[in-house]
């Protein structure tokens, strides 16, 4: 067991996502990193989408009860245990009475989310298929809600090998224009409707993180996109990643908990292989936006997918 | 762990060999060489040479030797600063330096408490099983 002593909130508990629900108007939820989320899994030899804390705010801290097995990733905290400083993206052994303790973000690793994963995975009650906290719906996770200090979460095994990492699929799979982070995004339904200036536009500038930006949706600032005239849809189906542009023209992309509907023109799509570049730029950062098309897209999913099964072989060639 | 005994050693690097193509893997130092043969197709490996063993400390320092074949890393991929430059103070179990090989990370481990003497192995270099990395006093 782990007792949450230190938490600036919404840390929660988070798996792959709940798919397959949005039909009951379900969300998916899930890992805002999800190779980070994953790899954290792999290097405990956990099914790759077990649960694990996603911790966005800083310092968060944990107490082991007793021996516990545990991965590192996503954003480099400077993490110590009992005060001696652990490596980032690395596989560690927590012993009983120790404190866990994760700093702000470094600078260099260039993101905010650092995701704590233990081997066997979190062990709460899954709903409709996953252990993801369904904050909206406040189900899932542990009570349905952010963790709180004092929580107590269960390991599904006590032991594994640790003492090894990966490098971050941040450095290995690089996606960078001008030195800033980009994603891709597929032209959506709707961007026909805005003026060519402001869809070169939309392609050629820096657009910033805005402090409006959460696990729900991220609210961009840049070169207001223009309508060459007004459009009012009906309410349709959305997912995470589609960047929709409110009557001001300054766009907000569905992230992992967007709701299942929406009514906003839709200017394009963050394609689902680039999601967790996305879920990890800090608030105040700027990213760029790539154009891309479904054969690109796919590939992308493609390279990802190779990655972790690369990432795999390796680990488990280490733990034979 | 994988590399506890030369045997284990041995396995896990034909496990290494069998994912790739290559089809020889041959390791020369003072101790000894020791070879690693892909027959063909079948990835079938033949040692020719009883494991080498990693070289003693040497007089007024500890030599600390690679554990596997790798990419020697001074520093963790995601930090500027190194793991351990010469006058700094280490306990046994500390990371000294990274080995890589693909997206997978070791650690070179202290092996006592300890002060760095020098870093033997450059950034970046790649170093075989048993290379002496980081010296110890």
């Amino acid at each position: 067991m782990i007792e949450i002593t230190t938490t600036g909130g919404l840390a929660t508990v988070q798996d792959g996502g709940r798919r397959g629900s949005l039909r009951y108007g379900v969300g998916t939820a899930g890992a805002m990193d999800t190779m980070a989320l994953a790899a954290a899994n792999l290097l405990l030899g956990n099914e790759e989408n077990a649960a694990a804390i996603e911790i966005p705010i800083f310092p968060f801290a944990v107490r082991f009860t007793e021996a516990c097995c545990f991965a590192l990733t996503g954003a480099d905290c400077a993490a110590k245990l009992d005060g001696r400083p652990l490596l980032p993206w690395w596989t560690h052994r927590g012993l009983a009475g120790q404190e866990l303790v994760l700093g702000l973000p470094q600078r260099a690793s260039r993101s905010s989310r650092a995701y704590l994963a233990l081997a066997g995975g979190l062990d709460v009650p899954e709903v409709l298929g996953s252990r993801s906290t369904q904050l909206r719906g406040a189900f899932g996770g542990h009570e349905g809600r952010a963790l709180r200090a004092g929580d107590m979460l269960r390991a599904g095994s006590p032991d594994c090998p640790v003492g090894f990492g990966l490098t971050p699929p941040a450095l290995d799979l690089p996606l960078l224009v001008d030195d800033l982070p980009a994603v891709r995004v597929l032209p959506a339904a709707e961007y026909g409707c805005f003026t060519e200036a402001s869809r070169d536009a939309f392609w050629a500038n820096p657009w910033k993180i805005t402090a409006q930006s959460d696990r729900y949706g991220y609210r961009l600032a840049g070169e207001k996109l223009v309508f060459t005239e007004p459009v009012e849809m009906l309410s349709h189906g959305i997912v995470p990643g589609v960047l929709q542009v409110p009557p001001g023209g300054q766009p907000i992309v569905q992230m992992s908990d967007a709701q299942p509907s929406g009514g906003y023109p839709k200017f394009g799509t963050v394609i689902e292989a680039d999601l967790w570049r996305l879920g990890q730029a800090p608030i105040g950062s700027f990213i760029r936006f790539l154009k891309t098309d479904w054969d690109q897209a796919v590939a992308a999913l493609d390279a990802n997918r190779a990655w972790l099964d690369e990432a795999k072989r390796l680990l488990d060639l280490r733990r034979m | 762990m994988a590399s506890d005994s030369p045997a284990e050693q041995v396995r896990y690097l034909a496990s290494l060999l069998a994912g790739t193509s290559i089809g020889l893997l041959e390791l020369t130092t003072a101790e000894g060489s020791f070879r690693l043969l892909r027959d063909g197709l079948s990835s079938a490996i033949s040692p020719m040479v009883a494991p080498m063993v990693a070289p003693k400390g040497t007089p007024g320092g500890d030599d600390v030797c690679a554990p596997t074949v790798g990419v020697f890393r001074h520093a963790h991929p995601l930090q500027q600063a190194p793991l351990a430059p010469p006058g700094q103070q280490v306990q046994a179990g500390d990371p000294l330096g990274l080995m890589q090989i693909g997206s997978l990370l070791l650690a070179v481990q202290a092996p006592r408490d300890g002060v760095v003497d020098s870093v033997l192995a450059a950034d970046g270099a790649m170093v075989g099983f048993g290379t002496p990395v980081v010296r110890l006093r």
